[in-house]
């Protein structure tokens, strides 16, 4: 963990809601699924907010964000020249097992961000299905990064502009047979996590999924994250996780 | 000449005045990745109880304008697990450790006291006053001066540490408070603690937090943190540790120019994690700059 004053090397606005920020921080290790704490710009908040770690190239890191209140806004009104504090690499990646041959990755919204990182890492080595949902078409994100990194894309929208029409979740559940080699990771919102996870039980497919929690301090420090487990515990998603097994997860 | 910072909280000399405050800075492991925390003027740890305790559901923080309230539900490890798994790295890092401690009735403060006493590698224990006391129906133990007064007197006789008060917010008269645990043994005061507060979301119609209500820090509550220092300053002898809203050097001077001996650093942590070396270095360069040659000569020279 580091905390390092990044000059912002691109901005690039993606759609209505998203844009991406490459930020010169000179690191050069993380592991998919680790996210940073961005400091807000002043006039926006008081707290850092947390984003997904999508790739570290050359000492940039690029983060992608989604536009929904104060801080994101006052982020995206960052420009290429200007400095942020970027604490991170922060939390529990994703961990790879060796003999499970396919990674089924299942996105939703920018839960993207950790699955093109893990992907990237995977890409060449295993057999990648990307599971990838979201509203509307011009909701899906690095359509074309996936494509190059040759993982199998399959699409579902809300409003049928792209892929398969419906939940990302009810085309995993008709494509389900054929897993038995596989893995899931998975990383969006709640319901598809859980969605995902219930899946992945009945058919015994090991799953990991990325939660989000509000974060105060995102270093373990402030206990304000937690997640509750089978066993009644409390683990904190910033520090134990974000990435958490599926089957010791308590869901609701 | 590099000016004097050591201050003296009773019989303890601090380094510096700036510690960091309870529930903030864990047990320290974290902090230790960005930067030696042996440089802390002391390391205040998460409230620590006689057993373990899970805390309460999630959500339980959330921001509101210039501050943060939380309702983490006083989550820690227990006093045996500190003692075996936390305390040993503590002194592996050579922090001044100050353990703030808390019981739902005196004698489960008695016997946190009691299995810390002959550790080494403590400087002194907080006591967390701001809880419910289950014999007295949850009322806070730190709300009524007579209850505080017999938790500070019951506690100082069974330990040989320095014993730091952290005084609640919920006293109407906080000279009164003051004056009263000092009165009992306490070596030090520290205030404020968290301010009881609460966040409702409006189209869910729900509070926001599963506790409904929660504590208040932050720069919001640094005006309220600054009078209640000056005033509890004014009222007893004993060292005043200043606590609430601070988030840099300047800050950190007010409080001592308030009456504080020493200040502890909260929800800055958050913010910027630095925050507290970078307040020490602050400090000194404000005493560079206004010719002074130690701290000590700053503290509660308030001009009125
Ligand atoms: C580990 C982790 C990784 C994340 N990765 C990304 C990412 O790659 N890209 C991205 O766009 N976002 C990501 N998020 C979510 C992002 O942190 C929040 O959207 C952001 O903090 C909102 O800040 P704000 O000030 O704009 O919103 P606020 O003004 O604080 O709130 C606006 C709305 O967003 C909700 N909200 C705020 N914080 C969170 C949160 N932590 N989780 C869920 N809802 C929240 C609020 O309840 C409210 O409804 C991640 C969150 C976590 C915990
Ligand atoms: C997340 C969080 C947890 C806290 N936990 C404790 C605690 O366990 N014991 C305690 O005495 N104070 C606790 N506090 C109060 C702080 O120590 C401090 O008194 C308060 O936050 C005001 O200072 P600040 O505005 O600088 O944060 C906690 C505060 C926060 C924000
Ligand atoms: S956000 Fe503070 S412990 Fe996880």
């Amino acid at each position: 963990m580091k905390e390092t004053e990044a000059q912002v090397a691109y901005k690039e606005i993606d759609g209505e809601k998203y844009f991406r920020l490459g930020l010169k921080t000179g690191w050069n290790e993380f592991v998919a699924g680790q996210f940073v704490m961005l400091e807000v710009p002043s006039g926006g908040t008081l707290l850092r907010r947390p984003f997904g770690i999508v790739k570290l190239a050359g000492g940039v890191l690029e983060i992608c964000i989604k536009v929904v209140g104060k801080g994101t806004s006052a982020i995206s009104l960052l420009q290429p020249g200007q400095t942020v504090s970027v604490l991170g690499p922060l939390g529990t990646g994703f961990s790879v097992q060796k003999e499970k041959d396919t990674a089924v990755l299942i996105a939703g919204g920018y839960g993207v961000a950790p699955l093109f990182a893990l992907a990237a890492s995977l890409s060449g080595q295993k057999k990648i299905i990307f599971y990838y949902g979201a509203k509307r078409s011009a909701d899906l994100l690095y359509l074309d990064g996936l494509k190059s990194l040759g993982v199998e894309l399959r699409l579902a929208t809300e409003d049928g502009s792209a892929g398969e029409k419906g939940l990302v979740t009810e085309r995993i559940e008709k494509e389900m047979s054929g897993f038995e080699g596989a893995a899931f990771f998975a990383c969006g919102p709640e319901g598809l996590l859980s969605a995902v996870s219930k899946l992945a039980a009945r058919d015994n497919v090991p799953t990991q999924v990325s939660l989000e929690r509000y974060m105060a301090c995102g270093i373990g420090v402030c206990l304000g994250c937690v997640v509750k487990m089978k066993d009644g515990s409390y683990q904190r998603a910033c520090r134990e996780g974000p990435v958490f097994d599926s089957e010791v997860v308590l869901w609701d | 000449m590099q000016p004097n910072l050591k201050v003296n909280i009773g019989k303890l000399e601090l380094k510096n005045p700036v510690m960091v405050a309870s529930g903030t800075f864990g047990y320290g492991e974290e902090f230790a990745e960005l930067y030696d925390i042996s440089k802390l003027g002391a390391v205040v740890t998460k409230g620590i109880s006689l057993k373990p305790r899970e805390g309460n559901p999630m959500p339980r923080v959330i921001e509101t304008p210039s501050g943060m309230i939380n309702a983490i539900g006083l989550a820690n490890v227990g006093v045996e697990v500190f003692l075996k798994e936390k305390m040993p790295f503590l002194r592996k890092a050579q922090a001044t450790v100050v353990v703030n401690i808390f019981g739902e009735s005196v004698e489960e403060y008695v016997a946190v006291a009691l299995k810390l006493e002959g550790t080494t590698g403590i400087a002194a224990l907080e006591l967390n006053i701001s809880c419910p006391n289950v014999a007295a129906g949850g009322a806070c133990f730190g709300t009524d001066p007579g209850t505080a007064e017999m938790v500070t007197r019951t506690v100082k006789k069974v330990t040989s540490f320095p014993l730091i008060v952290k005084l609640s917010l919920q006293v109407t008269n906080i000279a009164e408070m003051a004056g009263a645990v000092a009165g009992a043994g306490a070596d030090a005061i520290s205030l404020i603690n968290t301010i009881p507060a609460m966040a409702i979301d409006a189209r869910t119609r729900r509070p926001v937090l599963a506790n409904v209500t929660g504590g208040l820090s932050g720069p919001a509550i640094k005006p309220i943190a600054l009078r209640m220092v000056h005033e509890a300053s004014k009222a007893v002898n004993i060292p005043v540790i200043g606590v609430g809203g601070i988030m840099n050097g300047t800050d950190a001077i007010e409080f001592l120019l308030a009456g504080a001996s020493a200040v502890q650093v909260g929800t800055a942590n958050f913010v910027r994690p630095t925050a507290a070396p970078d307040i020490i270095s602050e400090i000194r360069s404000y005493l560079l700059e206004e010719h002074f040659d130690s701290v000590n000569r700053i503290i509660g020279q308030l001009q009125i």
